[in-house]
């Protein structure tokens, strides 16, 4: 089957302009403070994306990209990436909202750019003879044949767990959900609703609670990754 | 469209662009004004910081000093004390000296004019002695001389004279 590129608008597409919109009025709103007076103590949003982006920079970045110019460099990238995938989950949750990292596409296209740059920033920062090393694994040369390939499969694989790990998180809660209602219209009867709707809300805060926990994951692994390819040669 | 585990290469596109917007939009009006003041703030509160501890080791040192020049001072006070007190014991020494020859003056000065006032009376009482010895004795001789007494006695001087020449 040939690709073709179906470039219709779907929801997915529209609240990822969502998310587009609300996450630069929020930012610019804090922003536009730090502006003014940047030794002003923050207030408001902009003490919220303060200790986020302190956070992603102190726990994220510093913590896994062992050269902290890198790190440095890459932590607009971090803490954009956390916020579009957190505000892609949330929306999920919102009534009538849609999930865009419930699809494969949208997350596929995340790891991808995760891959780009896991790989890119190696290649850059210390040469392409570095980051080729780096199939080695620390291992004698004759044991290339096994090493290289292992390890090509197991940088790819990054990506596509990447991938699979927040579209397979987002996807399940959402399915739990759906099934819990489906019970209702299974069995017919109004009788079962209390249970039902009880574990609906949990669901909904566990959900919640994924929400933010792929997002700091696939974040903090993408960095991991970065500071993984960087780093020195026997580190896997 | 198929199963969930289906990939549009159109989704996938837009993913792309719409995250391409998203980190633009965020890296240029959000998180590099945040970055960059967060930086300035950090480096104003290290500096804040350094010169804190500056100040207070400053502050330390200065504390240091007073209290030298505090000890300082009460060691001279003492001293000046000490000093005051000697010179006050020897000016008292000294005044005391003085009134002891002052006084041992004025008793000598006294015991030589009671000498001399005594050797006056003494003397004046030998003359008023004297005197009352030649009044008395005239009056003795004028009331015992007989004229025959006279004569015998003008006789034994008369005698006398040429031996005496």
């Amino acid at each position: 089957m040939p690709p073709r590129l179906d470039l219709s608008i779907t929801n997915y597409v529209a609240f990822q302009w969502f998310a587009i919109i609300a996450a630069f009025v929020v930012v610019r709103k804090a922003a536009k403070r730090y502006l003014k007076d940047p030794l002003k103590p923050p207030k408001g949003w902009q003490n919220a994306l303060e200790a986020l982006l302190v956070y992603i920079r102190d726990k994220i970045a510093y913590a896994t990209i062992p050269d902290k110019k890198v790190a440095d460099s890459l932590l607009p990238y971090l803490a954009s990436l956390f916020c579009f995938i957190l505000l892609l989950n949330l929306f999920g949750l919102l009534p009538g909202g849609h999930t865009a990292t419930s699809s494969l596409s949208v997350t596929g296209g995340m790891a991808l750019l995760s891959f780009i740059l896991y790989n890119g920033v190696a290649i850059v920062k210390r040469g392409f003879k570095h980051w080729a090393h780096h199939f080695l694994a620390g291992a004698p040369v004759f044991l290339a044949p096994i090493m290289v390939p292992i390890e090509i499969l197991g940088n790819i694989t990054r990506a596509v767990a990447l991938a699979i790990r927040l579209f397979a998180n987002m996807t399940a809660g959402h399915l739990v959900l759906y099934s819990l209602i489906g019970i209702i219209l299974f069995f017919e009867t109004v009788l079962v609703s209390p249970f039902v709707v009880g574990f609906s809300v949990f669901i909904y805060f566990l959900e919640l609670l994924v929400a933010f926990i792929q997002a700091y994951i696939f974040t903090i692994l993408t960095a991991l990754f970065i500071g993984l390819n960087l780093g020195g040669e026997h580190e896997h | 469209m198929g199963g969930i585990l289906d990939i549009s290469p159109g989704l996938m596109f837009w993913t792309l662009v719409n995250f391409a917007i998203f980190f633009y939009l965020l890296s240029k009006f959000g998180w590099k004004p945040m970055i960059n003041a967060l930086q300035q703030r950090e480096q104003t509160i290290n500096e804040m910081i350094l010169r804190a501890e500056r100040a207070h080791q400053e502050a330390q040192k200065l504390l240091e000093e007073n209290k030298k020049k505090l000890a300082e001072a009460r060691q001279q006070m003492m001293e000046i004390i000490r000093k005051g007190e000697a010179q006050a014991q020897a000016m008292i020494e000294s005044a005391m000296a003085e009134a002891e020859k002052l006084k041992q003056k004025k008793v000598e000065e006294a015991v030589r004019q009671i000498e001399q006032e005594k050797k006056a009376a003494l003397q004046e009482l030998r003359q008023q002695a004297a005197d009352l010895v030649v009044t008395t004795t005239e009056k003795i001789l004028r009331d015992v001389m007989t004229p025959e007494i006279r004569k015998k006695v003008t006789q034994a001087v008369v005698e006398e004279i040429p031996k005496a020449n």
